[in-house]
């Protein structure tokens, strides 16, 4: 086992190092030992390396590392979209890689959402109708989810942008109702992967501050891996993760 | 920059690092190399569009060609034979006495051997037989007591046994001696001159020597010439070309001519033959009938063989010179091998729609997945762009690309068409009608192929000149405005195209017809695009439902619909396939009927049956026992109307069609408008039945003559007898001899002709024509009238009830027009008893009058209308202004009938074209015998209600020629010339099909690959496997149900509209009944049942593909 490893056990932040009589919050998100090779024999590929993380309820999580570090395939892996050869998750008390498809399903419709760094909103979809669709998931009312899709676009200040396409949005107004659909059926942990990837510095602060602002007000979990300064000096705290480790930084 | 999916993006990698952009083979391969299965569905469609297109070349080509050879072969005599008629230079006996300016002698046999070389040249290469009939010039026969001069003629007829049934005695011989010429003369003939066989005749040039030579001796070294009759004969029956060699006969075959000016003819003296040319007679008129052996010609050779009758006419005048006086030529052939080419031009037509269907169908398969290719090269052509590649250098690639595919396409299409038009000609109409067998490659089918496979291969260029914007998501609105005019300007050249197909009458000629072939192409194709414009208003309105739903499957099912850009270019193509097969099942229904309605209106009944060869009587019994079905005499014949007489043919004179009308639902045949024929003929046939005596059917009936004119003066009668069979076919049979009226009773044996055990027949008629046997004694300067009384007992007859009754109305007159009144006021009455029946009817005659007209008294048993009721065909109402009630004057044979209009019907059964006039059979019958006409009305016989329609037609083939509704089908359907066309729609049918299935495999394939991203979110988002499959089908399920049920209605729509004003007939005019739109719901239900579940096929392992290939790599890439 490598050493990077023990900066992902680092205690929940805010919680006092020891001596409080108060019982430890359970972290929202455990990653213990995984490991992720794509390929085989000489062409494999390793993408993480007995990773070990902790991240609370209500923290903001900067994963930082280059392109090709692993990023994105350790947020895929935490949010039951990939699995891995090796080791466990844990998400709010579910054992993530020990679930079926199904399950898999369950935990991205109930428990958590992603922000992509391609924004992932589907075309043909309006905006307001790409937010709609984790409502329509969990099939709610249609008064409600349009009450609800109508809140969470003027959160993210496009209430006036509801019927347009992504295509006629620009980059940044689009990773906005990325966003907003992240959060439209309130998960519990938000992961979002080089949200501010394609986008200027100044639209990258912005969907990054709305992002710090949305996890405080909504007392979600977030994960967002980036590699820009600003992005992480907004963050609780950073990780860093290096050819598939995590490292001190 | 927006970042491609994998695959392309792995296509682009692969394609730059090929290295400079542009126009290099070996990026072209390799390209190629990573896009196989793209690559091969395109290929598959070209070839697909190419072997339609080679197929329908090869259906247009070889098999007309093999049609046109077939239809010639199959042709009858009548069709094809060449008839010439030369009357020799050679003066007949009665054109006055030899003089110096009479041409020299004419070498007949010099004649024959020129006009027949020249006609076969005609004909050449095909080999040739030739019938020739000499007859002498007219020569005198021995005066009469009354020192009347008559002419005769011998007839030397090879193979005039075919044409002649032998009465008594025996064909002529070839003679050693000139004096003991034999010769078979006819029985009319016979009759007429008194002669039997062993009985001698001179012929002589010169009238007061065959005076002289009445005895029979023929004085040595004259050229007289005696004939001994060995044999009398009759005409036979008109089969295999019996009527028309009659006509070669100078007399056709009457035997008797005695028109009025003229000396009387008799004739012909048939000679052995071969023997004519050896007597001193000289011949004077030549009959050629050559017969082409065409069975083994090309088309090629049968388009350029058979001169009109024009031009032999003149090229046998010029060749001739003066050795024949006059010359007559009948050749059909042109004419035959002109309706032959018209059928052509109109089967080449509906093969050429076909063909133009399946082209515009490949060209839209082949621009739908041009434009799959290049949205699925957009990424590579950007970073060809990027790195340098010039718009023209990625053009040349493509044309590259695309040329190699028409090779490979043209290399493929040629022979594979060869093999579908080997596959399509053997169905069983096709190898039937005997276009089966292989054909051989033509430049036709090369060019064809290779053409077809470069314009549909040069589609796929087309999206390199104008890039596609895979990710544009909206339509730029000047693009829809384009659309739009072009949309409206196709809707108007599709209105303008249909106006004139409704405006065409008559197809044009032996090529196909610009107007059939277009006006179907334009309907379906604005048909297609107008729908294609309303199916976003559905799914809109589909959308604005599933927005209100809860879940997410149905709503994202009815987005993806609505809003997916390029979807349109695949439904477009399932639309126009959809409506293609469509319009092909619907049409093939619409001209199969037709071919149906048509033969059912030409032939009028199930079954006609002309006998021929056996007495009147005879034949009721005889076609009902051979065929078994419901049997009744018809009259089929033209006619005058008031002053109208016709052109002289068949469809500008007015035929008189006369049946039972009482049967005529079971009988008549052909679709009406509305009603029935019985409701059409309702009203026609007589409300009071028959009466007279019946009588056991008998081949003779002996009856017994008594009568006499009140003063005394001699009279003779021949009597004769209407006779009606039970199946109400009434003829006038005639004593054998004449019967003095002198007061006693004479015997005299009628031939009745009918068949010992048949059902009974009844007398319902008496005609006594009367002859002066002194009309010396008659002063011709006053008029003396008598009473004439006469008897008629007929042995063995009764009456049935109504007759024993006196309720059957009674005897009535039958007053001649044209008798001048010399018989006024004849009245007859019945008196049965155990021995038989006695008519006795009587007259006031004329005595003077009779001295120079011919009178009788006629009687009739049939209670006779004031007028006949008649129905008349719209060309008639049209012409005359007829409607109902109004009257009308129709010439039957010489008499007039006084006719009221009942009814006007669109046209008549058998009579399907051109004025026509409908009567009950027993009406005009009864209408004729009340004018003292007792003509037989029977022309033929119409059978019904057959239970075995082919071992009737089998069985009734021995009584003379017959038609018959199901060969009539048969032909118009299957026919050489018609089968061609049934074949290309069921082609079009299957290539519709294939091509919306192959173009939607594509269409589906690419379509959901790029969205293997789209499918990566949804599924990082929570939506599962299921979820995204299940939208995936209920998208591709509404969108085929809705495209398909609208190619459906265009289909229906095109065929309803235009299908029935391409039906035409067999000339190419208007069917008869118009023909009705056809909707086989059996065999359209089954066409798009499996389209839609094609379809399916297609689309669920894709969309299953698809959601098992997203994976989470997908998830960082861009959509676009």
């Amino acid at each position: 086992m490598s050493e990077p490893q023990r900066a992902g056990t680092s205690p929940v932040p805010g919680a006092p190092d020891g001596g409080s009589d108060a019982p430890p919050v359970p972290p929202m998100v455990t990653v213990r030992g995984v490991r992720r090779t794509y390929g085989a024999g000489r062409a494999a590929v390793h993408a993480l390396r007995d990773v070990s993380l902790d991240v609370a309820p209500g923290e903001l999580v900067a994963l930082v590392g280059r392109s090709g570090s692993g990023k994105t395939t350790l947020l895929n892996i935490v949010g039951g979209l990939d699995r891995p050869d090796a080791g466990s998750v844990t998400v709010g008390g579910t054992e993530v890689t020990s679930l079926d498809e199904a399950g898999q399903v369950a935990l991205r419709r109930d428990l958590v959402a992603f922000v992509f760094q391609t924004f992932g909103l589907v075309p043909v979809l309006s905006a307001a109708e790409n937010v709609g669709v984790p409502l329509r998931l969990r099939r709610l009312a249609p008064a409600d989810r349009e009450r609800r899709v109508g809140l969470l676009l003027d959160l993210v200040g496009l209430g006036d942008h509801a019927d347009q396409r992504p295509g006629e949005l620009s980059g940044g107004q689009q990773q906005r109702v990325a966003i907003a659909r992240a959060l439209a059926a309130s998960p519990r942990l938000l992961i979002a992967d080089e949200p501010t990837g394609q986008l200027d510095s100044e639209t990258g602060l912005a969907v990054m501050a709305l992002i710090r602002a949305v996890v405080e007000a909504e007392g979600m979990t977030a994960i967002v891996s980036t590699h820009d300064p600003v992005m992480i000096a907004l963050a609780d705290r950073a990780v860093h993760l290096v050819d598939g480790q995590l490292t001190d930084g | 920059m927006a970042e491609p999916p994998p695959g392309h993006r792995r296509d682009a990698g692969r394609a730059a690092r090929g290295g400079r952009a542009g126009g290099r083979p070996a990026l072209v391969l390799r390209r190629a190399s990573t896009q196989v299965p793209l690559l091969a569905a395109v290929l598959a469609v070209v070839v697909a569009g190419t072997t339609l297109l080679g197929t329908c070349v090869l259906l247009l080509t070889t098999a007309q060609d093999r049609a046109l050879e077939q239809a010639i072969a199959r042709a009858g005599p009548a069709e094809v034979d060449v008839t010439v008629g030369l009357r020799l230079a050679v003066p007949d006996a009665g054109d006055g006495a030899p003089d110096a300016s009479d041409p020299p002698a004419v070498d007949a046999a010099q004649v024959v051997a020129d006009a027949t070389a020249l006609v076969e040249d005609a004909f050449a290469p095909a080999p040739s037989s030739t019938s020739v009939w000499l007859a002498s010039a007219l020569q005198y026969l021995p005066a009469t007591a009354a020192d009347t001069l008559r002419l005769g003629y011998l007839l030397d007829a090879p193979g005039l046994e075919a044409a002649a049934t032998l009465a008594a005695g025996r064909w002529p011989a070839p003679t050693a001696t000139a004096a003991d010429r034999e010769v078979a003369v006819l029985t009319s003939t016979a009759r007429a001159l008194d002669l039997a066989p062993g009985d001698r005749v001179v012929l002589s040039p010169d009238p007061q020597h065959a005076s002289e030579q009445a005895d029979g001796a023929s004085s040595p070294g004259s050229t007289e010439v005696g004939v001994v009759v060995v044999g009398t004969f009759t005409r036979a029956h008109d089969q295999d070309g019996a009527q028309g060699a009659w006509e070669r006969d100078p007399l056709d075959g009457e035997g008797v001519d005695t028109s009025t000016g003229l000396i009387p003819a008799y004739g012909p003296f048939v000679v052995a033959p071969g023997t004519l040319p050896a007597t001193e007679v000289p011949v004077g008129r030549v009959s050629l009938v050559v017969r082409p052996d065409l069975s083994d010609a090309d088309a090629d050779e049968l388009v350029a063989m058979g001169p009109p009758s024009g031009s032999l006419r003149t090229d046998l005048t010029r060749t001739l010179g003066d050795a024949v006086s006059s010359t007559a030529v009948a050749s059909p052939y042109p004419r035959t091998l002109a309706d032959a080419r018209t059928q052509q031009g109109i089967t080449s037509s509906g093969v050429l729609v076909v063909a133009l269907l399946g082209a515009a169908l490949a060209a839209t398969a082949l621009g739908l997945a041009a434009r799959l290719v290049a949205v699925r090269r957009a990424a590579e052509a950007t970073l060809l762009v990027a790195r340098g590649a010039r718009r023209g250098q990625l053009v040349r690639q493509a044309a590259a690309e695309s040329a190699l595919l028409a090779a490979l396409a043209a290399a493929a299409g040629v022979p594979l068409s060869l093999v579908t038009f080997r596959a399509v000609t053997a169905l069983p109409w096709l190898a039937g009608a005997g276009l089966a067998g292989p054909a051989s490659v033509t430049a036709p089918l090369v060019v064809a192929v290779a053409s077809a496979a470069l314009l549909l291969a040069a589609l796929l260029v087309a999206p390199s000149v104008r890039p596609v914007d895979a990710g544009a998501h909206r339509r730029p609105r000047r693009g829809l405005v384009a659309r739009s005019g072009t949309d409206v300007v196709l809707a108007a050249v599709a209105v303008a195209a249909y106006v004139q197909l409704r405006a065409h009458r008559v197809a044009t000629g032996a090529e196909p017809d610009p107007v059939l072939v277009a006006a179907p192409l334009l309907v379906l194709l604005a048909g297609a695009v107008l729908v294609l414009r309303v199916l976003p208003w559905v799914s809109r309105l589909a959308e604005g439902h599933a927005r209100a739903s809860r879940g997410l499957v149905l709503p994202l099912a009815a987005w993806e619909v609505s809003r997916r850009p390029h979807s349109t270019a695949g439904a477009f193509l399932l639309i126009l396939a959809t409506a293609a097969a469509t319009f092909g099942v619907s049409f093939t229904s619409t001209w199969w009927d037709s071919q149906a309605d048509q033969a059912e209106a030409e032939v009028g009944t199930e079954l006609v049956v002309d006998v021929t060869g056996a007495p009147v009587l005879a034949q009721g019994a005889a076609v009902a026992v051979a065929t078994g079905g419901d049997v009744s005499p018809v009259t089929r014949r033209a006619i005058a109307l008031g002053s109208r007489v016709g052109g002289g043919t068949e469809e500008s004179t007015t035929q008189l069609l006369a049946v039972d009308t009482r049967r005529a639902d079971a009988l008549m045949r052909g679709r009406l408008p509305e009603g029935s024929w019985a409701d059409v003929s309702a009203g026609l046939a007589p409300t009071t039945g028959g009466a007279g005596p019946l009588v056991p059917a008998a081949p003779t009936l002996d009856v017994t003559v008594t009568g006499a004119a009140d003063d005394g003066t001699p009279l003779e009668t021949v009597p004769g007898l209407l006779v009606e069979d039970a199946w109400g076919s009434r003829t006038l049979v005639v004593a054998a001899t004449p019967v003095p009226l002198d007061g006693q009773p004479h015997t005299v044996p009628v031939p009745v002709g009918a068949v010992d055990g048949d059902p009974e027949v009844r007398v319902v008629g008496v005609e006594l024509p009367l002859t002066l046997l002194a009309p010396q004694d008659v002063p011709w300067q006053s008029d003396i009238t008598a009473r004439v009384t006469a008897t008629v007992d007929v042995p063995g007859a009764h009456l049935d009830a109504a007759d024993a009754l006196g309720t059957a109305g009674g005897w009535s007159e039958g007053r001649s027009p044209s008798d001048f009144g010399a018989v006024r006021n004849a009245r007859a009455t019945q008196a049965g008893s155990d021995d038989g029946v006695a008519v006795t009817a009587t007259a006031s005659v004329s005595l003077t009058t009779l001295l120079y007209a011919d009178a009788a008294i006629v009687v009739t048993a049939l209670p006779a209308a004031e007028e006949l009721p008649v129905v008349v065909t719209e060309p008639v109402a049209r012409e005359l202004g007829l409607g109902t009630g109004a009257p009308l004057s129709l010439t039957v044979g010489g008499t007039t009938v006084e006719a009221t209009v009942v009814g006007v019907a669109p046209y008549l059964p058998s009579v399907p074209r051109g004025p026509a006039v409908l009567a009950d059979h027993d009406a005009l019958s009864r209408a004729l015998v009340a004018r003292a006409d007792l003509t037989s009305m029977t022309d033929t016989w119409w059978v019904a209600g057959l239970e075995d329609p082919a071992a009737a037609v089998a069985a009734a083939g021995d009584l003379g020629p017959t038609v018959t509704r199901a060969d009539v089908t048969a032909e118009l359907r299957d026919g050489p010339l018609r089968g061609a066309l049934r074949a290309a729609l069921w082609l079009l049918v299957v290539a519709a099909v294939g091509l919306a299935l192959a173009g939607t495999a594509v269409h589906t394939a690419t379509a959901l690959d790029a969205r293997a991203v789209e499918v990566a979110r949804l599924q990082g988002l929570g939506v599962s496997r299921r979820s995204v499959v299940a939208s995936f089908l209920a998208e591709h399920s509404a969108v085929t149900l809705v495209v398909v049920a609208a190619g459906t209605g265009v289909g229906a729509f095109t065929g309803w509209a235009v299908g029935p004003l391409l039906a035409v007939s067999a000339t190419g005019r208007p069917p008869v009944p118009a023909a009705a739109f056809g909707w086989p719901w059996a065999s359209q239900s089954v066409l798009v049942l499996g389209l839609v579940l094609g379809c399916a096929a297609v689309v669920v392992p894709v969309a299953l593909r698809t959601v098992r290939r997203a994976t989470v790599a997908h998830l960082r890439m861009d959509a676009s």
